[in-house]
């Protein structure tokens, strides 16, 4: 194992980069990827947030290495299978995730549920239920939708009016109160989607509501 | 948090005599170049000059006995992937500008950014003050709207200037950058962007608290 040596604190911001307004000193590349990986000590991310409140070009950087990192090829060895449509697999690591409790990340352009529901093929229709005309309280939000028979694990999203997901869970039940988050007021958006054993998807679509306080 | 080195790098690294490590840097460059190519063609778009940013990105990489990459073995503090990321695309924009020449000064400091920047302000001001009006352009030349404008501006800034360097960040992301809430919570590690909206709701809170602690409770000039 090679020994890594121990480096001097963050306040030795080098100019590097190609991004340097004159006698401006920037974060420097090992810099950028600490900051994007959690990897700075508490006193250097101070340092570097305070930097880059102050600095756009340090700031486009760094949205768009994070941007470049996000959607980049993964090396061949570590290659991503893609998510069965069918089959026992995708079930498994959907009820893996329910039991750890773990959400699921936004889905990728390949998984089964958007691929499907784009295409329009194999789609059933999950019936929601909506109280209220779609009114919701911010402290007190109740989602419920009736069950799909021979389904044990629904997807859950959530999202602003401009498409960004605000939540995602995964939960076996037909009802998610959110009583410990304060939803932002205003239109949102959310649907349930449910991968079938036979590979079927069935989804409530977006549903509309309005939070208020 | 030390992140391990890809075996790869570590063979790389590692390798004792030329043919050892030709073929050790030949293992590394199979394993990367998908994510080397994928950076250099966000830069350019035309494929031989995505392929000469390539090979310029190797070419770097290879410099002074793979200098570079020893340095970031002795960081640690981040991934692989996204310190190369960071490394390949600087060159890449090395590359760019060695090309197509560098943006002046004055182009970089002219209207664009100048006038997104105080649109920035205004939006900004907009969300403390509910209905705060500190367009600059203005059409009367009442002299008291002026300093009014002025001084609501000032207290603005200083207010935003009091705050944590993480609260000014987001606020700069969000208001100067224009940056997705979904691509604010990845940068600064946040779980979902709904805490984004928490902390901006926060944030924003704080400079109404302070404009009001300034006798601004009136937004109008």
């Amino acid at each position: 194992m090679l020994q890594r040596a121990s480096l001097p604190p963050v306040q030795r911001m080098t100019t590097m980069g190609p991004f340097a307004p004159d006698g401006h000193d920037h974060l420097d590349a090992e810099q950028v990827a600490a900051f994007l990986d959690g990897g700075l000590s508490p006193a250097d991310r101070l340092a570097a947030e305070s930097h880059l409140a102050a600095c756009a070009p340090c700031r486009a950087e760094l949205a768009q290495v994070r941007a470049l990192a996000a959607s980049a090829p993964a090396p061949s060895r570590r290659r991503r299978l893609p998510v069965p449509v069918r089959g026992a697999l995708a079930a498994a690591a959907v009820l893996a995730a329910v039991a750890i409790g773990l959400p699921l990340l936004t889905p990728s352009p390949d998984d089964p549920l958007l691929r499907a529901d784009r295409q329009g093929e194999g789609v059933a229709t999950i019936e929601p239920y909506t109280s209220n005309a779609g009114v919701v309280a911010a402290g007190n939000a109740l989602f419920a939708w009736r069950p799909v028979a021979g389904n044990s694990s629904y997807r859950f999203t959530l999202t602003d009016e401009v498409g960004d997901v605000v939540l995602q869970e995964v939960t076996a039940d037909t009802l998610l109160r959110l009583d410990t988050l304060r939803l932002p007021a205003g239109a949102l958006y959310w649907r349930v989607d449910a991968l079938l054993p036979d590979g079927q998807v069935a989804t409530t679509r977006m549903q509309r509501i309005e939070v208020r306080d | 948090m030390t992140h391990p080195l890809p075996p790869e790098l570590e063979r790389l690294l590692s390798a004792r005599g030329s043919t050892a490590r030709e073929r050790a840097w030949d293992a590394l460059i199979a394993e990367w170049t998908p994510l080397l190519l994928h950076v250099a063609r966000s830069v350019f778009h035309e494929r031989d000059a995505a392929m000469d940013a390539y090979a310029a990105i190797l070419e770097q990489l290879r410099q002074r006995d793979y200098h570079r990459l020893r340095q970031f073995s002795a960081d640690g503090r981040s991934r692989f992937s996204t310190w190369l990321v960071v490394i390949a695309k600087r060159i890449c924009v090395d590359v760019h500008r060695r090309r197509y020449g560098r943006v002046s000064r004055a182009e970089s400091a002219a209207a664009p950014g100048a006038a997104a920047e105080r649109t920035a302000r205004v939006r900004l001001a907009d969300l403390v003050g509910d209905s705060l009006d500190v367009d600059v352009a203005a059409t009367e030349d009442d002299a008291e709207a002026r300093l009014r404008r002025t001084e609501l501006r000032e207290h603005l800034s200083e207010a935003i200037a009091g705050l944590a360097p993480a609260d000014r960040l987001l606020l700069a992301l969000r208001f100067e950058d224009d940056v997705p809430v979904r691509d604010i919570a990845g940068m600064l590690g946040m779980p979902t962007p709904f805490h984004v909206y928490r902390a901006l709701n926060r944030v924003l809170g704080l400079l109404r608290t302070h404009m009001e602690a300034r006798g601004v409770t009136d937004p109008t000039p």
